[in-house]
């Protein structure tokens, strides 16, 4: 047999990660098939092309990303873990934890990795290629679930470890079993949500709606989160499911509570069907996902994410975005095309809107309802405590200006090279100004405007010293943070920056601070004022450090990695 | 007599309230060389992603291969090569291990996609890139690894649109000649392209689009004949509010002219 050329032999063909979730996948083809995915080699090369992808990493991005995203996650395990040394009951302590489990894989996977499922920069390249959609969209669902188990087994480490102690030894091996189906579950309940959108909307308004949707998700999450946790009476709610059992129907999590009792023996109506409905269902919402997607995936992803306009016949220059604001805070006319460029793509940007702007709606909205859930007849609270609602927009700023770098399509950049802009760090400068003034700040107003109505004027002196000490962080971490020319950097699943990684820690870190000597400062008034008065100075000195921001090699070293040598 | 490779009765598309086909019917018989040419924004690409099964929403009839795009998209996909005007690629992937992705989406086997392949990349001097990452090549080099893709499953119907974009002089003039070759073999090639001398010499039939109209239709020497026009060039600007020309040269040299310093 002829030896084959060394040359055509493919780069981490022998990745480990690769061949276990191929492997997998070898198990699993009966399931697949039975789902409708006919292609199964077809669906094997894409979805190994995927991951391979995945893994390499560029010169400006790497991987360190993820592994320190998975240590958060591996640490908030602890929560649903230490319940298991206060609870006995395995069913319970076994929803608890597959709740907590599903909630945090659910937010990545609708906020950060969300877009592997509606993902366009390769359909473009795959589209011509003869796959049927419902291959392609099996091996996108195969591939998120791929990314949210490693998510999920950082999480399985403590409940698995306390819930052995607290529990029962059998939780070392039927936690995994649990963990699995659940993630399956919530996975394939993503992908049939996004399915149904491409149905009922078709695939000419796919992209705008998803969008959109996306947006609203995750307003409702961290909204409905806030108020959920602060309506619901638990006693009444437990009681409430007791009266009636059906109603466990309702609860995913509580399928892998009663699964964990099949598992072990209990071999209760209850148990039976609960158990049943969290191994059956996965399955169900993949292959219905599958079918729904058939026909129409590749075409409803190619689709524009916004409607073109009608042209006017009579052309008028662009009218300028928040004009007064504009004129503001931009010195030139550089830094104020920066800054126009930055909030027109701001508003269109597919990345951008599903990925940061549907996180400020989300926060912002939690602000909104944390504010207002300040009321008097909490115990121990007072609505005073509403303005504390302002420091979730620092929270916000190190995603939209990441994520502010990030687009489809960097094509346009050549454009700064290409101008003879003499100092373009003007209009970087502008540019970062109109994500942090075009985004950030009608978010800040709003929460502002919110607080201020619920705490009245008696707490006048806190929502300034929150203001105060917001502006100042954002102004800090805008000012620290190592970006790029935003909307410039084309966009790849998995990577994350990580020369941020430090600095946006040290800044949580601050805001946490801040919350702190806000909270010790406000026991007294006149401190509070003199603090009120002296960070004002700190306010003015912090904005003005924006116009010293610099960004001499950034965008050339972009512009350097995406035309490449020719 | 074989049917038509490829088939269109009143293509119809709109993008909201724009027209962007306006009734299109042509028919492609077998092993030909179909220009399609008309100004920017005429409709080709539409008509080409119509045919190649890429969008939805369009009204008519359309066979490619004697597949319908609407419903039997990856039947038609099995049977066609497309080379795309902007360069789609996987960037991080290596030129080898993207002829391979290819290839295996088209169901064949390693071996004969290393073989195909090595053949084509030494015609288009592109061997000793095939451990380069895709992001390192040059816009031409793109479009090489484009074509070799497109052609890797032997396709019954090649579409090309503006694939000459950015290739020198030799690797043009293989194309055009490799563009012969496969029509002689019984392939057919969708050929859309601006630049007219090279649809004119290459090219068997010639379309000439218009705001979403086929305008005309018929070898050069016909199109010649019909308009009394001897050029490509001249036929399409009599027939899409072309000319003129230098009148629009001396209005935007006015216009430049003007106080524009504000």
């Amino acid at each position: 047999m002829a030896r084959v050329d060394r040359r055509w032999k493919e780069r981490d063909s022998k990745s480990l990660l690769v061949r276990f979730v191929l492997r997998c996948c070898d198990a699993a083809r009966p399931v697949l098939a039975a789902a409708g995915v006919t292609q199964y080699a077809e669906f094997r090369t894409l979805l190994e092309a995927r991951i391979r992808l995945d893994l390499r990493g560029g010169e400006a991005f790497n991987r360190f990303g993820l592994p320190i995203m998975l240590a958060m996650i591996w640490l908030s395990g602890f929560l649903p873990g230490i319940f298991a040394l206060f609870l006995d009951d395995g069913f319970l302590w076994m929803s608890i934890a597959q709740a907590w489990s599903m909630f945090l894989v659910g937010m990545v996977l609708l906020l950060q990795l969300g877009n592997i499922l509606v993902d366009t920069t390769d359909v473009h390249v795959v589209g011509p290629l003869p796959v049927a959609d419902r291959t392609l969209y099996a091996a996108r669902i195969v591939h998120a679930f791929a990314y949210v188990s490693l998510l999920a087994g950082c999480v399985a480490f403590w409940p698995m470890l306390l819930g052995a102690i607290g529990v029962s030894p059998w939780v070392l091996a039927l936690y995994p079993v649990c963990a699995v189906f659940s993630t399956m579950l919530v996975v394939a309940a993503v992908a049939l949500f996004y399915a149904a959108v491409l149905r009922v909307f078709g695939p000419s308004r796919f992209q705008s709606v998803v969008t959109w949707l996306q947006v609203a998700v995750s307003a409702l999450a961290f909204g409905g989160y806030q108020v959920f946790a602060r309506v619901v009476q638990w006693r009444e709610a437990v009681e409430l499911f007791e009266a009636h059992p059906k109603l466990m129907a309702g609860l995913p999590p509580l399928y892998y509570g009663a699964l964990y009792e099949l598992l072990t023996g209990a071999f209760t109506q209850r148990n039976l069907a609960l158990g049943l409905a969290g191994v059956l269902l996965p399955l169900v919402a993949f292959a219905l996902a599958t079918q729904l997607a058939a026909g129409d995936l590749v075409r409803g992803l190619l689709s524009p994410a916004q409607r073109d306009r009608t042209a006017s016949r009579s052309w008028k220059p662009p009218r300028s975005h928040l004009p007064w604001l504009a004129s503001f805070v931009t010195s030139s006319r550089d830094e104020r095309a920066g800054f126009d460029y930055a909030i027109s793509l701001s508003r269109t940007e597919r990345l951008y809107l599903r990925m940061a702007f549907s996180q400020v709606i989300g926060f912002s909205v939690m602000a909104f309802v944390m504010a207002m859930m300040f009321t008097p007849s909490s115990e121990g609270w007072s609505f005073h405590l509403a303005p504390f609602a302002l420091y979730v927009v620092p929270l916000l700023l190190p995603t939209i200006v990441e994520m502010g770098q990030m687009t489809e399509n960097p094509a346009g950049a050549w454009i700064f090279e290409a101008l003879p802009v003499d100092e373009p760090e003007r209009v970087f400068r502008g540019a970062i100004k109109g994500l942090l003034f075009g985004t950030a700040f009608p978010a800040f107003a709003a929460i502002c405007l919110v607080a201020g109505l619920v705490s009245g004027v008696e707490g006048l002196a806190d929502l300034l010293l929150a203001f105060e000490l917001t502006a100042i962080l954002s102004f800090v971490t805008v000012r620290r943070m190592n970006v790029r020319l935003p909307f410039t950097f084309k966009f790849r699943h998995g990577h994350s920056q990580a020369v941020n990684v430090l600095t946006v820690m040290v800044i949580f870190f601050f805001i946490v601070l801040a919350i702190g000597a806000h909270a010790l400062v406000r026991l007294h008034l006149p401190l509070q004022l003199a603090c009120i008065a002296v960070l004002a100075v700190f306010v003015v000195y912090t904005y003005r450090g924006l116009g010293r921001i610099g960004c001499e090699k950034r965008h050339t070293q972009y512009i350097e990695a995406f035309w490449g040598p020719g | 007599m074989s049917s038509p490779a490829i088939e269109v009765r009143g293509l119809r598309k709109s993008y909201g309230t724009k027209l962007a086909l306006a009734g299109v019917d042509l028919t492609v018989e077998p092993g030909t060389v179909q220009g399609y040419i008309g100004a920017n924004g005429a409709g080709k690409t539409t008509t080409v992603r119509i045919l190649i099964g890429l969008l939805e929403g369009f009204e008519g009839e359309a066979r490619v291969a004697g597949f319908d795009p609407r419903t039997e998209q990856v039947e038609v996909k099995r049977r066609i090569g497309y080379v795309p005007e902007n360069a789609a690629l996987f960037d991080t992937m290596t030129v080898a291990e993207y002829l391979l992705l290819v290839g295996r989406l088209h169901d064949l086997d390693d071996s004969v996609i290393i073989d195909r392949c090595t053949e084509i990349l030494d015609a288009l001097d592109l061997t000793s890139r095939l451990v380069s990452r895709v992001s390192s090549l040059s816009k031409g080099m793109r479009q090489k690894l484009l074509f070799c893709a497109a052609l890797v499953h032997d396709p019954e119907v090649l579409f090309l649109d503006e694939p000459l974009t950015g290739l020198d002089v030799n690797a043009s003039m293989l194309i055009k000649e490799l563009i012969r070759e496969l029509a002689d073999r019984g392939r057919t090639i969708f050929y859309c392209s601006h630049v007219l001398d090279v649809v004119e010499r290459v090219c068997d039939r010639i379309a000439i689009v218009d705001e979403g109209k086929l305008v005309a239709e018929g070898t050069f020497a016909e199109l010649v004949d019909q308009r009394g026009i001897g050029s490509l060039e001249g036929i399409l600007a009599s027939l899409t509010d072309g000319g003129g020309e230098e009148d629009k040269a001396r209005r935007i040299l006015a216009a430049l002219s003007d106080d524009g310093e504000g």
